[in-house]
Formats: structure tokens, sequence, C-alpha cells
């Protein structure tokens, strides 16, 4: 079962009044993925209503940490403020809930933030920061931008509008603006799952593709499916960026529903292919695919995994340009180098441009005889190209 | 790169020369020839004379520093000047020392 489904009983069983069951279950995620943000935000609502404050504010300052958007979570923490008698911030995190709007789609959240400022829904003031974010979900990047950064010359600290801002950069494709941004926004919520992924983007468009799979790996510790990624990344035209398979997790009979039957055992076959999985929402078929199947999880996914993972979609503009970068940079191992432009020069569409860059790399590696060679077979491949 | 292409540049703006490439040692050639040679001509000049250069100091003839070649339509010239490397090929008629000059000129500048 993967992991979000079980998050999703564990907030059902938590809404049935089944706290313990929900803590058992969102527990059984938190334990195999510490940072999971959801199973956190369900065991802190679950320590709020048992009067178990000081734990429940832990996980949320995690959650709104990760996910500076969670209405849920500011909802919670300007509550247990307000059982603390600490008015002010109860207040500033109540007027946080109402200014996601329209991202709150719980009516509890936003019902406690006004219970909390005292006021009805027709008496919100419409701040800078909820235009902003009204025209960031309408598809207004720029007014978005106008508004945030208006939002912010008053409330420089907010994190919120800050990722409002960055997201409004990100999808004008201003990434160098954007990354300054998300560099304030980690300084502050150095676990923020979309700052991570607009910045793992900015590095893998600047050719980092590895740095980039790693920064986005690190949000997959607190959304190990991917999903705020997923639904990202499907706003843009092209990413470069190799999403994960989804993880599953076994759930123990205990935590099943009695009227449930266990999952069947796995055959063998089914255990040496990647689990099936449904597609996930917002999926974006072409750029999304899992990585290949000798690296589970995306660790350690090289550029060079990149360049073959390339050659394997017969993406090859694409595949000619990382090709390209791998042959200027110097860090790279020159045997590696040299065996994957062999293996792209396999390909009949890369042929040409591949012995080619192999010449260019030879040169730069002081091999002219080798390179010589290389420019040789550039040339009759591009003379059969042409026919 | 900018200085590589700049050196083209002005390499080939030289009156009687066809074309030229030019490097420098750890990367890789830039030229401009003729659009009726091959597309990888630069690399495959670039390489063919430092294979020679190769050779000639294998052999204990030390550091070559020019290589002169004629065909029966062009001639060409190949000069280092430390890291740089250039190669121009220029008309049968060239005045071969002019360029030379020329050529080791531009080279200086970017040393």
């Amino acid at each position: 079962m993967r992991p979000s489904e079980i998050v999703d009983r564990a907030r059902q069983a938590f809404g049935e009044g089944s706290a313990n069951r929900a803590v058992e279950l969102a527990g059984h995620v938190i334990e195999r993925y510490p940072r999971h943000a959801s199973a956190r935000l369900v065991r802190a609502l679950a320590a709020e209503a048992a009067g178990e404050l000081d734990q429940a504010l832990e996980d949320l300052r995690f959650v709104t940490s990760a996910e500076p958007l969670n209405a849920p979570a500011a909802a919670a923490t300007a509550r247990i403020f307000k059982r603390r008698d600490d008015g002010a911030r109860a207040q500033d995190e109540a007027r946080r809930v109402v200014e996601l709007v329209p991202d709150v789609a719980d009516n509890d959240s936003l019902e406690s933030a006004l219970d909390i400022l005292g006021v009805d829904a027709d008496a919100l003031p419409m701040t800078p920061g909820v235009f902003a974010r009204i025209h960031l979900r309408t598809g207004w990047p720029g007014t978005a931008e106008r508004y945030a950064r208006r939002a912010l010359d008053d409330e420089p600290d907010r994190i919120d509008i800050r990722l409002t801002l960055a997201e409004a950069l990100w999808q004008l494709n201003r990434l160098s603006l954007c990354e300054e941004q998300c560099t304030i926004i980690f300084d502050r919520a150095n676990d923020c799952v979309r700052a991570a992924v607009m910045l793992a983007h900015v590095l893998a468009e600047r050719g980092r593709m590895a740095e980039g799979q790693d920064l986005l790996g690190r949000a997959g510790e607190i959304d190990p499916e991917y999903l705020e990624a997923r639904q990202m990344l499907a706003q843009l035209e092209i990413h470069r960026l190799v999403l994960p398979e989804a993880p599953q997790i076994d759930v123990p009979t205990s935590l099943r529903p009695a009227d449930e039957s266990p999952e069947p055992a796995p055959t063998p076959a089914a255990e040496a292919a990647p689990a099936a999985v449904e597609p996930l929402p917002d999926a974006q078929p072409a750029e999304t695919e899992v990585p290949p199947e000798s690296e589970p999880d995306g660790a350690a996914f090289t550029q060079i995994d990149w360049a073959r993972e390339l050659i394997r979609r017969e993406d090859w503009r694409e595949a000619e340009r990382v090709l390209r970068e791998m042959v200027e940079d110097d860090e790279l191992s020159q045997t590696d180098v040299d065996a994957l432009l062999e293996e792209a020069a396999d390909a009949p569409a890369l042929a040409a441009a591949a012995w080619r860059l192999l010449g260019d790399f030879r040169m730069r590696t002081h091999r002219p005889q080798a390179a010589a060679e290389a420019y040789l077979r550039a040339a009759s491949a591009q003379e059969a190209a042409d026919g | 790169m900018a200085d590589l292409q700049s050196l083209l540049a002005n390499l080939k703006a030289l009156d009687e020369v066809d074309g030229a490439v030019v490097w420098r040692v750890g990367e890789a050639p830039v030229g401009q020839l003729s659009e009726t040679v091959s597309p990888v001509a630069p690399g495959l000049l670039a390489s063919g004379i430092g294979t020679m250069e190769q050779v000639v100091q294998t052999v204990g003839l030390g550091q070559v520093e020019e290589l002169w070649f004629l065909t029966g339509a062009q001639q060409g010239l190949a000069v280092r000047l430390g890291d740089w490397q250039a190669i121009i090929v220029a008309t049968l008629d060239a005045d071969i020392d002019r360029l030379r000059n020329a050529v080791t000129e531009q080279l200086e500048r970017q040393s």
C-alpha cells in the first residue's frame, strides 16, 4: 500500500473518532519515513486532541517547515496557541490560514481561523498576500509576483508569502530570481518541499543534474511519493528531473480493517519487477517516467545515468545536449565518458554527433590520434545519415 | 570560448584566408572552413596536426612550431604558440610568409 493511502486511512480514522488507530497507522508510516509530513500532521492532530500540546507543536513545527502552505497545520498551531492563552501568536497563525485561501479546501481549518480572529468570512480583509495566492492559482504569475512583493514589504518574515513569490517567479521561468527566494526560504524552513523541487529544477536546467536529483531525493524523505513534485513539475512544458516510483509499505494485519483481506504474497516475478502503481494525480507521462531499475528510489542518479536514460527514450536532441555538457566537464572520469560516447554512437540517429563529441573529448584529453579516428567515424556516420 | 571565437574571426578575416581552425591545449577545436568540406573538418585537421606533432616529438625531433602543406588547390599553415594553435587554409597564390606573421601576431595577443 502506498504511504499516502495509509495516511488517508489514518486521517479517516481520526475523523471517525478512532484517535488510537489513527496514531497507529500514522506511526506505521513514520517508522518507515520519519520525515513524512502528512503522517506527522495526523499524529499532531491526534496529540492536540489528547491535550499533548508539546508533542503536537513539535510535529506541527516540522510540518509547517516542510509545507508552509499547509492550512490544517497552521490552523492546529493557531488553536494550540489559543489554548495556551498566547492570543497574539494564535491570531498571526489564524491570519496565515485565512490567507491560504483559496488553498484551504477544508472548512474546519478556515472555521478555526475565523473563530480565533473573531470575524465572519465577509469581514476578512483582502490583503496583498491573499491577492498573490489567488492570482497565482488562477494563472497570473506576473500579477501574483507584484502582490507577493508588496506583501513581503510589510511582512518580510512570512515564509508562505515568499514561497508564493518563488512559485510565481518559477512559473515565469525567471529561475535566478526564483533561486534567490528559495535560498531565503531554506534559511528559515530548510525542509520546504516546494522550494526543494523548484531548486532541483533550477539546478537540473543548469546541467547540474546529479545535484538536482539529490535535492529532489531529500524532498522525497518528506513526500516519498513525490506528490507535490509531480504536481509542480506537471505545470512545466519540459523538465529534466526523474521522479522515482511510488514506494509501497506492507500494512500489518493488526492495522487492517476486519473486513479487508490481506494482500496476496508477492510472486517471485512480482518481486523482481517494479511494483505496478496506478498513475498519480497530475502525473506527466513523458517527463515523469520512473528511472532505470538499477536506480531504485533515484539513489545516486548521475549525469551518465541521465544521458543513458535519454538515449533509451530516444530523445536525441536532449541526449546530445547532455553529452556535450559531459564532454566539457573536467570532473568526469575519462573512461566513463569514452564508454558512454561509444555507447551513444551505437544509435544511428546519434552516431555522427556522438563520434564528433568523442573526437572533441579526446582532443581535450590530449589524445589527437584517437580523436582523428573518432572524427573520421563522425564523417562516415554523417555521410550514412545523409544517404 | 569567447577568446577562441574572436581569434577565429580575426584569422578568418585575414586577406587570402579561406578558412581557419583554432584551439587551445585541453580544449576542443573550433573552426570555419568552406561549406563544401565536412562539418567535422576542423576536428580532423586539428587532430591530424596534433598527431603529427606527437609523431615528431616521439622520434625525438622536438616540438613542432609550424607545419605547412600544399595541395593542388590550396595551401595550409599550422602554427603553435604556447598553448594556442591555429591552422589557416589559404589560396594557392597567398603570401604565406605574410600570413605566418599575421597568425603569429594573433596568437601572441592570446598568450
